[in-house]
């Protein structure tokens, strides 16, 4: 067989002829400017047609950014978790690169979380911190994810890693409910969700608060597609080189 | 702005870190850009010497 066919019969095809794998990988264009328009319109909605909250004032602003960082982290880890079960199911390496990119980007909305959480909570709360249940448990769950990221790096062989990874996926996102039951559960600082509750958000409020997430659930979805791109094109790229030494021995 | 600093903060860190974390995406997809680019060289390579 010819090093050429041997390449064309690669998983995935993307390495198979000139430039496939190259033109697969993303280039900005019409979609991300869409974007860029919806992130400032967002931000003209935020700053501009929002009243400031008559007890908090300006620093309510925060919670139209916060609560879809939380909002997007849930769905980060729910992917890391139905791709996992993917991947044991069907042994796909697919549902891998998705488990992996969700989870990396899940990580990076999680941080955002705890962050934009700190600034909200020393004007509103009085302190930066608090061992609340709600922020704990966040915390953790930005600890186990952080730790699932780690492991998958620190494993060379891509199909141990995979494995291991989709096992991890599935166990860690017992934390996800934890999270979101904590203020139920147990009597926190943190309030519980208003969105669902009536009246709790009048006026223009819930829709700033809507688009909001709407807009940021845009980016974040961009920002999976990029990395699961990427994941993809490096496993692929893996493969090829192994291709390359191996001829190159002979 | 009252607490105007918190929400700039709060407004910052987030696009920093989105910028943050899609420039080092795309730093490493260019980095994949090259690596494929000199396996197909290596490839071409192979491929004229064996021919």
């Amino acid at each position: 067989m010819s090093i050429e066919t041997q390449v064309r019969s690669l998983p995935g095809e993307a390495v198979a002829s000139e430039g496939h794998a190259a033109r697969r990988l993303p280039h900005p264009g019409l979609f991300d400017l869409a974007v860029a328009l919806a992130v400032l319109a967002d931000l003209y909605a935020i700053f501009a047609i929002s009243p400031a909250e008559r007890v908090q004032g300006d620093v309510f602003r925060i919670v139209y950014a916060h609560v879809p960082m939380g909002w997007l982290a849930y769905v980060a880890f729910t992917l890391v978790f139905g791709a996992s079960v993917a991947y044991l199911w069907k042994r796909r390496p697919g549902a891998d690169y998705l488990a992996r990119a969700a989870a990396e980007v899940g990580v990076l909305f999680t941080t955002l979380l705890l962050v934009t959480g700190v600034l909200y909570g020393r004007p509103v709360w009085g302190v930066w911190w608090t061992w609340d249940a709600r922020l704990t448990t966040t915390l953790v769950l930005w600890f186990v994810y952080v730790g699932y990221l780690m492991v998958r790096s620190a494993i060379a062989d891509p199909e141990r890693s995979a494995r291991i990874g989709a096992v991890l996926g599935i166990v860690a996102f017992a934390n996800v409910p934890l999270v979101q039951l904590s203020v139920t559960w147990w009597r926190t600082l943190h309030p519980t969700p208003s969105v669902t509750q009536p009246g709790a958000m009048g006026g223009t409020l819930l829709p700033i608060l809507l688009f909001s997430m709407a807009m940021f659930s845009i980016v974040f979805a961009r920002l999976v597609v990029l990395r699961l791109q990427l994941v993809r094109g490096q496993a692929e790229a893996r493969q090829l080189a192994q291709l390359v030494a191996e001829r190159t021995e002979v | 702005m009252e607490n105007g600093g918190y929400l700039i903060a709060a407004f910052g860190a987030i696009w920093l870190g989105i910028a943050l974390y899609t420039a080092w995406v795309g730093s490493q997809t260019a980095q994949l850009r090259r690596d494929l680019s000199s396996l197909r060289d290596l490839l071409r390579d192979d491929q004229t010497t064996r021919g």
